[in-house]
């Protein structure tokens, strides 16, 4: 091929995915003698095109650059651009089928790969992404773009290894970009590697402070860590993230969201209002304030956010039956039955409401009406063993205990956790004159009620000598978020459950020290000194 | 063995004939809902004290029972009120009266009481109950009180005073709860069931607090490490010895009692022992016979709920519900927990029924204490009342409704539809003035047939109820008293036979007992309703098997039944204000 240069500047195109490169791309004419003007001719339709297509004519600068192709069928660049109008047309088939038009005319050239490269990982078919982008990174071993897509399609093979060196290498190579970084982060995580995952985005909410998408990265990470001393700081994180961009009502929900998992269900319904205040509405967010409102025994309030899902969304069966459980929660049952008779008419499937509405039916003395509810939700699953359960405890309850037992061997063999099935299915074998079958349940039974009673016991002897420690760690929680005196209320109540935990000390001593406190941080920093020197209790 | 005479009872005529069959009327009357009322004036002048603290020691929202006795074999009934008062070395947070913390008795007197000075019977312990019965069997009642700490046994001197004997105690309780007598091993000596609720020591208990709020709460009973119940065997009425351990009935692991009742419930003729526990399940403790017990309580079916989940067991009666001759098993709870109507499917076997016979779902809402069955209108079926109240002070419900529930089966029966019992709530009246109840106990104490309450409120004055129910219906109260068996024959049954106008016999059956309640005792007399019968048979069944038939009876009186002698005195029953 006859070496021709021509110069063409393609302009970068903002959108989706790495950035076309302004850049030079020299090739040599192809194995077929074209006349000169037709080049001319070709390259006056091209520039054409690719001004219309920065004019956002994107149909204009198709039809130009189509027509510049009648001309040349194979020069490379028009089928690269080509290729890229079409992307931008949203027609991936048919920039594809450019792209690899421009990397056959041109195998040397890495633009059309990383084309290619791009929109086979948009489009999900990593495999066939990965040669062209393999290619591209062995053509321009300074292309952070394609090093960047490779890891893409690595990732999305879910081979997380490689993946995290390729956009470790993509970001060596632009180590200015945050999209990189946070792309190296998200793929050290993938890989397991949380630390890692953590360290490089606090090295980005250091390279980019004012960026909220650095410090949500670094939220996302913290708030995964099972290490006390990582999670504890993922709301200060958040809400960096959150001072960088107060707009967002995004942000605000998924901080909610980290608040929920921290076990701060005020501060979570705190943030779920910000979120609304910015305009954040849905049935979803009211759904998640009224569980907000519930689980602080806020029950009136409660009621009126799962209303306030009705009255948008008058359909919303889950927000019939939830409010139907904080009535429960009131006492007020009939109101709660109507809900839960609501929630089943909004959505005749929903097994948990009808499974509730036959409780309803069975502790009035119903039986028969019990057993209505319990066929629905066999019409709606014929193998839900909770139905079983519950045709059981309905059976057992008309005296019919031999019909029971077939019920209830079915439901306690599905869920070993199930134990009341077991229970059930003892007595009635007992009671059906199985005796040594009904003893032998019963034995195992009263192991497994011990067993769990034993966890409770202990969880709620750690949730008292643990609830101490739930306050120290919300206390440290409004610490790095530089709340202090919601820090110090918590930070007290974690000294008083637990006087021997130095480090409850040592974190009140530092409370009084934000507050300006000294005296009172000088004498609990002497009592975390004391308790240190005395060793572990 | 001496004969024990009541003095103001007259012989029965019928002693010796032989029961028959008699008519039992229709058209019974409707429950009211004026039951019970209020007697404000009978002089019951006790207000119970709780010490309540700032630093919400649970003993504070346990509150007290009442007994109904006969200290001084008068023939009318007396009343004695256990008192709490400030806990040791703790302030209250309200001042509280000189008085305060001292057990107080009332004499009865013809449908009123006077305070008696009873001495020896004002302990001062930091009362918890009382389980009276005439232990050495010398014919003048007893008294086991039991107290947040060390327990109290005292003797009867049968001159009006009590002597503090508890140097025959081989053990005392740290937190006694609620006890009961019975001959266990049919030697005609009172043995000695006590519950003890927790290991709590004011000096270490634990801080329990409500994360959310933020503020100090009492610390449930899941928080805490119960304590093992004592079972103490008579030695011949003159000391106890302690046979916990040997008795198989050493229950610290799971042993939070809070009520006992002593009453054979395998239908095998010996006495049982029945325990509700306080969230990890009831004991059912069967009697092999030979002082050792075999705890069935989960095989049983009325060790937990229908669920199979242990329930917070406050209070128990045993009685007779669906007429088959056999006991039910009633056990008060928690909120959001239902009364527990354990029903005897065969011997030894029970099912809850409480949501299938009406009384579950009505009592989700209450937190249960004191409960009784009892025939309220006297149409010969058992109601249910249950004494009421919350535990937090700050909490909304605190001061709750107490319940009663009108068996409709007799009327079922009457009309020949379904006789499976149905309990309905009846609302209003006396009874559902909102309170913070606790002991409840029964005793007709106007003499006019129909069982009265009386109910301690923790923290608040106590209530005497008088049964202002249609006096229509026939009554038949039975007092036993044994002879070659206990005195005060405790597991005594007696059963009623009597014809319809149907022509069905009807039958009754109730057992003398010891226990039941909550921290409290019932009379001890039995209660027939008998509709319009104006006579009955009679069949009693001594705690030693013995059986004699009595009978025909007239209805309308109280009868005093010997063993050996059959039927020894009546008197006409009728309001004896």
């Amino acid at each position: 091929m006859t070496a021709s240069v021509v110069v063409l500047l393609v302009a970068t195109i903002a959108g989706g995915g790495s950035a076309a490169l302004a850049g030079e791309h020299l090739h040599g004419n192809g194995p077929f003698l074209i006349a000169q003007d037709s080049v001319e001719a070709a390259r006056d339709l091209f520039r054409q095109a690719l001004q219309a297509a920065q004019g956002d004519d994107f149909p204009g600068a198709r039809a130009l650059v189509q027509q510049g192709l009648q001309l040349r069928p194979r020069d490379p660049d028009g089928l690269n651009l080509l290729g890229e109008i079409e992307e931008r047309l949203g027609a991936p088939r048919s920039a594809i089928a450019a792209y690899d038009l421009a990397r056959i005319a041109d195998p040397e050239w890495v633009v059309p790969l990383s084309g290619l490269g791009r929109v086979y990982v948009e489009q999900g078919e990593f495999l066939s992404a990965l040669p062209h982008l393999r290619r591209a990174t062995e053509l321009a071993p300074q292309d952070p773009a394609a090093f960047a897509l490779l890891g893409s399609a690595q990732r999305g093979l879910g081979r997380t290894r490689v993946a995290r060196a390729s956009f470790q290498q993509a970001w060596d190579l632009a180590p200015d970009s945050l999209q990189l970084g946070v792309d190296v982060a998200s793929a050290e995580f993938a890989d397991h590697d949380l630390d890692a995952a953590i360290a490089t985005a606090e090295l980005l909410t250091e390279q980019a402070p004012g960026q909220s998408v650095s410090w949500f990265t670094l939220g996302n990470f913290l708030i995964e860590s099972t290490s006390v001393d990582h999670f504890v700081r993922a709301p200060a994180a958040f809400r960096k993230a959150i001072e960088t961009d107060p707009a967002s009502p995004a942000l605000w929900l998924r901080l909610a969201s980290v608040y929920s998992e921290l076990g701060l269900t005020n501060e979570r319904e705190a943030a779920l209002r910000e979120a609304v205040a910015l305009g954040a509405d849905g049935t979803d967010i009211w759904l998640a304030l009224g569980d907000a409102l519930e689980m602080q025994s806020r029950h009136t309030e409660a009621i009126e956010a799962f209303g306030r899902v009705i009255e948008a969304d008058p359909g919303n069966g889950r927000a019939y039956y939830r409010r139907g459980q904080v009535y429960m929660s009131m006492n007020n049952r009939d109101a709660a039955e109507a809900d839960v008779a609501r929630a089943i008419a909004a959505t005749p499937e929903d097994i948990d409401a009808l499974l509730t509405m036959a409780q309803f039916q069975l502790n009035g003395g119903d039986p028969e009406g019990a057993e209505a509810y319990v066929d629905r939700v066999y019409a709606v699953y014929p193998g839900a063993t909770e139905a079983d359960l519950m045709l059981g405890r309905i059976r057992v309850q008309q005296g019919r205990t031999a019909e029971a037992i077939p019920l209830l061997e079915r439901a306690a063999a599905a869920d070993t956790d199930q134990i009341d099935a077991e229970y059930l299915l003892g007595q009635a074998l007992l009671k059906e004159g199985q005796t040594d079958r009904g003893r032998d349940l019963m034995a195992e039974y009263q192991t497994k009620l011990q067993e769990r009673r034993d966890y409770h016991v202990e969880s709620l002897r750690l949730g008292v000598m643990g609830r101490g420690r739930i306050y120290k760690i919300r206390g440290r929680i409004y610490l790095q978020e530089g709340r202090s005196e919601e820090a110090l209320e918590q930070l007290v109540a974690a000294t008083e459950m637990m006087p021997a935990d130095g480090e409850a000390w040592a974190l009140l001593a530092t409370v009084y020290d934000a507050l300006g406190r000294t005296d009172e941080a000088a004498s609990a920093r002497a009592t975390a000194t004391s308790l240190d020197d005395e060793g572990p209790q | 063995m001496p004969l024990y005479d009541l003095p103001s009872l007259s012989r029965s005529p019928y002693a010796g004939v032989v029961a028959a069959g008699l008519m039992l009327g229709v058209a019974l009357p409707a429950l009211a809902q004026s039951s019970f009322t209020e007697d404000t004036e009978a002089g019951v002048d006790f207000r119970h004290t709780s010490g309540r603290s700032a630093s919400k020691f649970v003993p504070e929202i346990m509150g007290s029972g009442v007994a109904w006795l006969d200290f001084d074999t008068d023939g009318r009934w007396d009343l004695y009120f256990v008192d709490g008062g400030p806990l040791p070395g703790v302030s209250p947070l309200k001042t509280t009266a000189a008085a305060a913390g001292t057990n107080r008795v009332f004499r009865g007197n013809g449908g009123r009481f006077d305070a008696a000075p009873a001495a020896g019977l004002g302990n001062r312990g930091y009362g918890m109950g009382a389980a009276a019965a005439d232990f050495d069997n010398d014919g003048w009642i007893d008294v086991y009180v039991t107290n947040f700490g060390a327990d109290a046994l005292l003797r009867n001197n049968g001159d009006g005073t009590f002597e503090d004997v508890s140097a025959l105690l081989p053990t005392r309780a740290v937190w006694g709860a609620s006890a009961a007598w019975g001959d266990l091993d049919g030697d005609s000596w009172l043995d000695l069931y006590v519950t003890n609720y927790l290991d709590y020591v004011l000096d270490s208990v634990p801080l329990c607090s409500h994360l959310d709020r933020g503020i100090r709460q009492y610390c449930p009973p899941q928080r805490l490490n119960g304590a093992s119940d004592h079972l103490l065997h008579s030695q011949g009425g003159q000391a106890f010895v302690d046979i916990t351990i040997t008795a198989g009935v050493a229950n610290a692991a799971q042993g939070k009692g809070l009520a006992v009742v002593v009453v054979d419930l395998t239908e095998d003729g010996l006495p049982d022992i029945y325990v509700a526990n306080d969230s990890t399940g009831n004991f059912l403790y069967v009697n092999r016979g030979d002082l050792t017990f075999d705890e069935q309580g989960l095989i049983s079916g009325a060790g937990l709920n229908d669920l199979g989940q242990p329930q917070s067991g406050m209070g128990i009666d045993v009685g007779d519900l669906d007429g088959d001759q056999a006991p039910e098993i009633g056990v008060s709870n928690f909120i959001m927990e239902p009364v527990n109507l354990y029903s005897r499917v065969a011997p030894g076997l029970y099912m809850d029924a409480s949501f299938l016979w009406g009384v579950g779902e009505p009592t989700l809402d209450t937190l249960g204490f004191g409960l009784a069955f009892l025939d309220v209108d006297g149409d010969s079926d058992l109601e249910i009342v249950v004494a009421n109240g919350h535990i937090l002070d700050d909490h909304a419900f605190f001061e709750q409704p107490n319940q009663l529930f009108h068996n409709g089966q007799a009327e079922a029966r009457a009309s020949g539809s379904d006789t499976r019992p149905t309990f309905a709530p009846v609302a209003g009246g006396a009874l559902a003035r909102p309170r913070v109840s606790r002991g409840l106990a029964v005793a007709d104490y106007n003499s006019d047939g129909r069982p009265d309450l009386a109910i301690s409120n923790n923290d608040q004055p106590a209530q005497l109820l008088m049964n202002t129910s249609d006096a229509a219906n026939q009554r038949l109260v039975v007092r036993v008293r044994g002879t070659a068996t206990n005195r005060d024959a405790v597991g005594a049954t007696v059963r009623l036979i009597a014809l319809d106008t149907d022509d069905n016999f009807v039958r009754q059956s109730a057992t003398t007992m010891s226990g039941a309640s909550y921290l409290s005792r019932h009379s001890g007399d039995l209660h027939f309703g008998l509709g319009e019968a104006t006579r009955t048979g009679i069949e009693i069944v001594w705690p030693d098997g013995q059986r004699a038939d009595l009978g025909p009876v007239d209805a309308n009186q109280l009868i005093l039944i010997r063993q050996g002698s059959g039927l020894v005195a009546t008197r006409p029953l009728g309001d004896s204000r």
